[in-house]
Parts: structure tokens; C-alpha cells; sequence
């Protein structure tokens, strides 16, 4: 069992992330002859014989509903009903998995895992599974296989870790194809997503349109917002304070006011002006089922251009939220120590600026 | 132009915060006739410290941008007045907008 790794073995982590991630969010269109070897690699690593039909479908909503089809279907019943998938992550997964992971810390998978994984296969999965059954947990996710694949192949390139040879197949489809779905006899093969739009956090976002769309004419697509998945009206609908208020979804609400400016939003839909004072105008704005948004509409007193910020009504022991002076003290912040660069807002004066 | 002593000095969404010295930690920056306060800001909100006779050094530790001012300078910015330097050590201070915490689930 291997228990510690070298500093060489270490140093190629991030080599492994970086392909890896780029892997599992290729966006190139599929070739059909290597996915078809893939798919057969795969099998052939699970002792069975590679599959005599290949059905190529172009989104993970498609193949869904072709699995379901394939696998009660009354025209194709006799050939391919009898789904081997099981058996395929039974034999190949499992003896593997137990030993790489009982082997050291994960920090290839973790790594993968975040972008790949929770980021776009939860995502796709949880927009897939609103649709349709149970054929989602029969998939391979191929590419979105990455994460976990990465830690293997580390190991067994880097380390030696035969047994993950027995993942080589699995290996092949992460790097040719989109979901798959195995049956004996037939096997059905989708597209990569073919395009894949993240935040700079690696979340999925996209601010006027799909997040991730798939070559099937738009009929798949996912919209998110800072990774929270959401409805293709939320970003593409224009915004009005009417549509805000009516939304009952606080974090739904909160990309609605995002999209239509926290500050005009404040301005515009009669805010509760808290307090005014020589520093500014403190304005609070409730939330049903969230925090109340605290805006602090500043003057410069160089420019006298007038601009909001978004406020910590507990700075100041919750005076920055009752008086538009600590209000405004409250947005200079140490970034390093997280701490109030004013002791106390009467440190804030308009000595200060020039 | 008047000269300021205080504590902290304000331009727009910078502030200059006098500290005792530069962290010994911090890395000293490439010398340049202009330092530049805020990056990866639009032009109109380009706070600058003159520089062309090497009156201050720029050094940064993690986040922060910190400054040793050895002779008399301005911070100067398009639209608001200059500000003059003393000599000293100064952190620069960004002015946050407070978000509120994510309420977000886990999906999936």
C-alpha cells in the first residue's frame, strides 16, 4: 500500500488538475470512431463484449430518454433490454476505488472534483433529473468522470497503482464523450456539452444566456447564475421591481435584484430611508425569508458624485446599520485583517479627504 | 496644495492609512515614475502616487499594497484634487462594498 509520496510524485499534481479540468470541460465536438473505441475499451476492461450497436445522441436529456427506451421499450426489448451497466462499474470500479482511495489524500480529485464534478456534472445532473427517471444513475458521465479518473490515472502513472489499469477504458470515454449508457449488445454514446460558460470562481454563470448548451439545437440548456442553477426566465427575462417582489425564492430574489442593480433597486422601489446625516443617506430595504439589504447613498465630497454601497449593519456594534456615518466609516475595511480601519465612526471625518 | 498629517487620507475609494513601517515580510515592487493605488480599475478611477524622482517605494505582501514615502509627493486621479504624501510608511486601503452572506444550498 503506498503511504507516502516523494516530492517528485507531488510536484506533478497540478499537471494532473489542470488536464484533468480541461477534460472534463472540453467543449470540442465528439469524434464518433474514438468514442466508439472508448466505449468498447471500457467493456473490454469489464470482461464483456463490446457492444454491436452504437446509438449516438446529443445531450444527456436525450440519452436519458433513450436509455429508458432501450431498456423497456417493446420494439428493441429482445436485443438490449438487459442493462449490463451494473456489471460494468461492479467489476471495474470497486476493488479499484477501495484501494486507490485507502491509498493517500485526494488532492488531484479534490481539485477536479470541484470544477468538474460538483461544479458541471451536479449541475447537469440535477437539470437532467428534473425531467426524467432513474436512467440518470445508469450513466457513465464520461467526461464529467474526470475528477475521479484524474486521481486514478495519477496513481497509476505516478505511482505505479496497477489495478487502476482496469479504469483504462473508463479513462478513454472521459477523454471522447459526453453521458453513455451501456446495455449489452448496444450502447448509447452523447455529445460533449459544446459550450461551458464559468465565473471566475469556476462556477457556472453565465449573466444573458446558457450556461452550458449541448449540439442538440437548444432543446438541453442550463442557466445559472454564480452556480446556482436557475430558470431560463431569471437571466433572459428583463427585470422589473414588480417581478422582484413577486419572487417568493430568496436566492432567486437575489439574482433578480443583482441583474436590476442592488442600488437602483433600492432607490426605486421605496426603500426605508433609515437616516441622513452630513456623510450620506442610510436606506433599508426588507426581504421576505432574508436578510434585509442596508445601502449607504455616499456624496464624495471631491467629485460630488453621489454613489450607494451595500453596508454591514452589525459594524459598530449594529450602529451601521441606524446612522449613515458609521454607515459609511464601515466601508473601509482592512482586507488583510477583515478589520474596521475606524476604531469608531467618529474617527471618520471629513478632515480626512482632501 | 496643503500638506496633511493626519492618520488617514481619502481619495474617492482609497485610503492611505499612516503605519509605523512596511511589514519586513512585504516584497519590494519594480520602481515606476507613476504608482499605480488601484489596478484593473477603468481609467476613471486611477489613483496614482508620482514617482519620478523615486520619492516612494512600492511593496506588496499578499493583498496589500503598502508604500514608503521618503520625500515629500502627491496621489494624484483625474477627477479628484491631489493629495500630498508626507514622508512615512502608508497601507492603501480599498473601500469594500459589504455583500450580504450567501444563503445558498448545496445543489444536487
Amino acid at each position: 500500500l503506498i503511504s507516502e509520496l516523494t516530492e517528485s510524485q507531488r510536484s506533478k499534481f497540478s499537471q494532473y488538475v489542470s488536464d484533468w479540468t480541461q477534460i472534463g470541460l472540453c467543449t470540442e465536438p465528439l469524434d464518433w470512431e474514438e468514442a466508439k473505441c472508448a466505449v468498447s475499451h471500457a467493456y473490454k476492461c469489464a470482461d464483456l463484449e463490446a457492444p454491436k450497436i452504437f446509438i449516438r445522441l446529443r445531450s444527456p436529456l436525450e440519452g436519458v430518454i433513450g436509455a429508458h427506451f432501450l431498456s423497456v421499450g417493446a420494439s428493441v426489448r429482445d436485443s438490449v433490454r438487459d442493462s449490463v451497466g451494473d456489471s460494468v462499474w461492479a467489476s471495474v470500479g470497486d476493488s479499484v476505488w477501495a484501494s486507490v482511495r485507502a491509498s493517500v489524500g485526494a488532492s488531484v480529485w479534490d481539485s477536479v472534483r470541484a470544477s468538474v464534478w460538483d461544479g458541471v456534472r451536479a449541475s447537469v445532473r440535477a437539470s437532467v433529473w428534473d425531467s426524467v427517471w432513474d436512467q440518470v444513475n445508469k450513466a457513465g458521465y464520461g467526461q464529467h468522470d474526470a475528477s475521479w479518473l484524474a486521481f486514478c490515472r495519477y496513481f497509476r502513472d505516478e505511482a505505479s497503482l496497477d489495478c487502476c489499469r482496469k479504469l483504462d477504458g473508463l479513462t478513454d470515454t472521459a477523454k471522447s464523450c459526453g453521458w453513455w449508457w451501456p446495455f449489452k449488445g448496444a450502447v448509447i454514446i452523447t455529445d460533449r456539452h459544446n459550450s461551458v460558460r464559468r465565473d471566475e470562481r469556476g462556477r457556472l454563470h453565465n449573466s444573458n444566456g446558457p450556461s452550458v448548451t449541448y449540439p442538440d439545437g437548444g432543446v438541453f440548456e442550463l442557466y445559472a447564475w454564480h452556480g446556482l442553477r436557475v430558470s431560463k426566465s431569471v437571466i433572459c427575462d428583463p427585470v422589473t421591481i414588480e417581478r422582484i417582489e413577486s419572487e417568493q425564492n430568496a436566492e432567486i430574489r437575489r439574482v433578480l435584484v443583482e441583474r436590476f442593480g442592488q442600488a437602483r433597486y433600492v432607490k426605486e422601489s421605496n426603500a426605508v430611508k433609515v437616516q441622513s446625516d452630513d456623510f450620506g443617506t442610510l436606506y433599508r430595504k426588507d426581504q421576505a425569508g432574508d436578510e434585509p439589504i442596508f445601502m449607504v447613498n455616499v456624496i464624495c465630497p471631491t467629485t460630488g458624485r453621489e454613489y450607494m454601497l451595500g453596508i454591514d449593519p452589525s459594524a459598530y456594534g449594529g450602529l451601521a446599520g441606524k446612522q449613515a456615518k458609521a454607515a459609511v466609516a464601515s466601508t473601509w475595511r482592512d482586507e488583510d485583517t477583515k478589520e474596521l480601519v475606524f476604531a469608531t465612526p467618529e474617527e471618520y471625518c471629513w478632515e480626512s479627504h482632501t | 496644495m496643503k500638506t496633511i498629517k493626519q492618520k488617514y487620507l481619502i481619495q474617492g475609494d482609497i485610503l492611505l492609512m499612516r503605519i509605523k513601517s512596511v511589514p519586513s515580510e512585504a516584497k519590494k515592487l519594480e520602481t515606476q515614475t507613476l504608482i499605480m493605488l488601484a489596478e484593473g480599475e477603468s481609467a476613471g478611477a486611477r489613483h496614482e502616487v508620482i514617482n519620478d524622482q523615486q520619492q516612494a517605494t512600492a511593496y506588496r505582501l499578499a493583498e496589500g499594497l503598502y508604500l514608503d514615502v521618503q520625500t515629500e509627493t502627491d496621489v494624484v486621479h483625474p477627477e479628484h484634487e491631489r493629495i500630498a504624501l508626507a514622508p512615512g510608511s502608508y497601507k492603501v486601503i480599498r473601500q469594500v462594498e459589504y455583500t450580504r452572506k450567501e444563503i445558498r444550498r448545496v445543489m444536487d
